[in-house]
């Protein structure tokens, strides 16, 4: 089975070459290094495996962390699935090593790599089915230019949460930030009470007018971040198309917002 | 050649003809006349086999035929796939047919979907005669509308002479079993015997369970995701109100995970129980990379069953471990105390036929189809 996993990896190797998916080409030292780990017999040569992967890890692990996600991709059964956490438990990965070598990844344009890295990134996000995700560990990034991957990585994740954290960050005077921090408080209250079935869909727009009013700001907002959180609220409940002026999204500026907006309509992005 | 023994070639030779003599219809083949089968499942079966259910089952109230309810607020995110599947034997050449529903809950349609004009019209209970066109057998699709609960009889009557060829009973489904594979197994047909959580799946399954079985990845690590939506629809939308949850590895954590958020969100959920739960070597599912052992019983369930090894350097130290009230008591098996257990890794724990089969007789024991 190894051989063939390995095999597989290096027949992808052009795809990856031709194409702008930032997603890492097929490392054939790291792979073999990770099959040589898992058909490791003894003490002596599970070291010896370990002890490659350390010296070839990279800066900050990066070769490493991102040859690992590529085994994932291919991987089929348990063994070579859990190998990832194998080696991250054993060389003690650091949360920032592991952030900093996916971030780029996320820029990928296949959705099942993207539900891949969200897969490994949760780790670090301390989801939680009361509170949501914490997404403060990617602070650092977002404090100039959130890029435009990662941002949709947050709203993908915890529409609510990832609000939240990109007005925290980047909206710090009071005079934008107040009037941000409600709009999200009553998105985030429409998720909830609809989760919780105290709002029937098809009376949204009578029966939560507060939530409309942040809807309208959002969407007209400078900030392109919260214009995405008004199309995102608008692909989930498509009541509120009208309300998040998705027509207006359709055409905006940021490609992310538009595209947002294109999807929830259903046209071509 | 002594008398008798001419007799007795005589009366062998009698019987081996017999299918050829025109009226001796009791040793012809036996037609089947109604033959229901298992759930679809998307717009198909998989990632189960088409199976039929038995000749013998068709009148079990509880291995026979059941369906579900097909609820007017059903989201179907794999489409329409809760009708059931009917074919409809010509069992005698020159008669015609109808069909017999036990109540209106029973529709009765010629396409899988629905499709406008091809439901069968009834007249009370009775539907119009058969259209079999050339064909012997003709294929329909059998619809559960109304609220769960109840048995509804389907019968194939025969109009020259006028009898009762076959009959079907429906249960609704009030019973969802989910289970869930370790990391990286993924459901497919063939069935991979060491994939032993989708083997007992698939057991159930053909026993005439409603299953999801389903890859752990569909399990968020806050146990929302499409797994979480299925239940809550099937709750909401169709009658179900017993729920069964398993998993290895990483699918035990994302049980844990499931049945977490399950309980947390029961009051806007609806009514239902949790009648079972099992780990086998249960990881908890956080991330991909998350080794950390489940060893948190899942919130609210009614059975908890929980099967362990140790690991060791073979499987790089993988290991579930005991789980408080689980069973058997106090706190599940390790399974490297029993004889077929010993030595075993994280990596095979899930194929032992004993665990296998302690699963599916606890599970079988407490919830309802």
């Amino acid at each position: 089975m190894l051989p063939s996993l390995l095999a597989a990896l290096l027949a992808l190797l052009p795809t990856f070459t031709r194409s702008q998916d930032p997603w890492p080409a097929a490392d054939a030292e790291l792979q073999r290094g990770f099959e040589r780990l898992l058909a490791s017999d003894t003490p002596a040569s599970r070291t010896a495996a370990f002890d490659f992967l350390r010296a070839n890890a990279g800066p900050r692990h990066a070769r490493l962390i991102q040859q690992l996600m590529l085994w994932s991709e291919l991987s089929r059964d348990t063994d070579t699935g859990l190998l990832p956490g194998i080696v991250h438990a054993e060389l003690a990965l650091p949360a920032t090593d592991v952030i900093e070598a996916l971030l780029p990844l996320l820029a990928s344009e296949e959705p099942a790599r993207r539900a891949a890295l969200a897969r490994v990134l949760s780790e670090y996000e301390g989801h939680d089915s009361l509170r949501g995700a914490d997404f403060s560990l990617y602070r650092p990034y977002l404090r100039s230019e959130a890029p435009s991957a990662l941002v949709r990585h947050l709203f993908a994740t915890d529409p609510d949460a990832a609000l939240l954290t990109l007005l925290f960050v980047q909206a710090t005077e009071p005079v934008e930030q107040r009037p941000l921090l409600l709009a999200q408080h009553e998105l985030a209250d429409l998720r909830w009470r609809l989760r919780h079935g105290f709002l029937a869909r098809a009376t949204l727009e009578r029966d939560a007018p507060a939530a409309m009013a942040a809807l309208a700001l959002l969407a007209t907002h400078a900030r392109p971040w919260a214009r995405l959180a008004a199309a995102t609220l608008a692909a989930e409940e498509p009541a509120l198309r009208g309300a998040a002026r998705l027509d207006l999204l359709a055409t905006d500026p940021d490609p992310l917002v538009r595209s947002t907006a294109r999807a929830a309509l259903g046209t071509p992005r | 050649m002594s008398r008798t023994l001419a007799r007795l070639i005589l009366l062998l030779a009698a019987l081996t003809l017999a299918p050829a003599i025109p009226g001796a219809q009791s040793t012809r083949p036996m037609k089947s006349g109604l033959t229901a089968y298992r759930p679809q499942h998307g717009a198909g079966y998989f990632p189960f086999r088409r199976t039929r259910v038995p000749e013998a089952l068709e009148e079990d109230a509880q291995r026979g035929p059941g369906i579900r309810v097909n609820g007017a607020g059903e989201s179907d995110p794999a489409g329409e796939d809760d009708l059931i599947e009917l074919e409809v034997e010509r069992v005698l050449a020159r008669s015609s047919f109808v069909l017999e529903r036990g109540g209106a809950e029973l529709s009765v349609w010629r396409t899988r979907t629905k499709t406008p004009g091809s439901e069968l019209a009834f007249t009370g209970n009775r539907s119009a005669v058969l259209d079999f066109g050339a064909a012997d057998v003709v294929t329909l699709w059998v619809e559960r509308t109304g609220s769960a609960g109840g048995d509804q009889a389907l019968l194939l009557r025969a109009l020259e002479p006028d009898r009762v060829v076959d009959r079907l009973l429906f249960h609704a489904f009030q019973g969802l079993v989910v289970a869930l594979g370790g990391e990286d197994q993924v459901p497919g047909l063939p069935l991979d015997p060491n994939h032993g959580t989708y083997v007992v799946a698939t057991e159930l399954y053909e026993l005439g369970y409603d299953v999801l079985m389903r890859d752990e990845d569909q399990v968020g690590a806050d146990g929302s995701g499409a797994v979480y939506t299925e239940i809550v629809n099937a709750i909401q939308q169709r009658g179900v109100s017993e729920l069964a949850v398993f998993g290895y590895s990483h699918g035990g954590g994302s049980t844990h995970d499931l049945a977490e958020r399950l309980d947390l969100f029961r009051g806007s959920i609806g009514s239902f129980t949790l009648e079972f739960t099992s780990y086998v070597d249960g990881v908890q599912n956080d991330s991909d990379v998350d080794l950390d052992r489940e060893l948190r019983r899942p919130p609210a369930s009614a059975f908890h069953a929980n099967h362990y090894q140790r690991g060791t350097f073979a499987d790089f130290f993988l290991d579930g471990g005991p789980v408080p009230l689980s069973e058997p008591p106090p706190s599940g098996l390790d399974a490297e105390t029993t004889a077929w257990g010993a030595g075993t890794t994280h990596f095979l724990v899930d194929d032992f036929g004993e665990v296998r089969d302690f699963i599916q007789a606890g599970l079988a024991a407490r919830l309802a189809r």
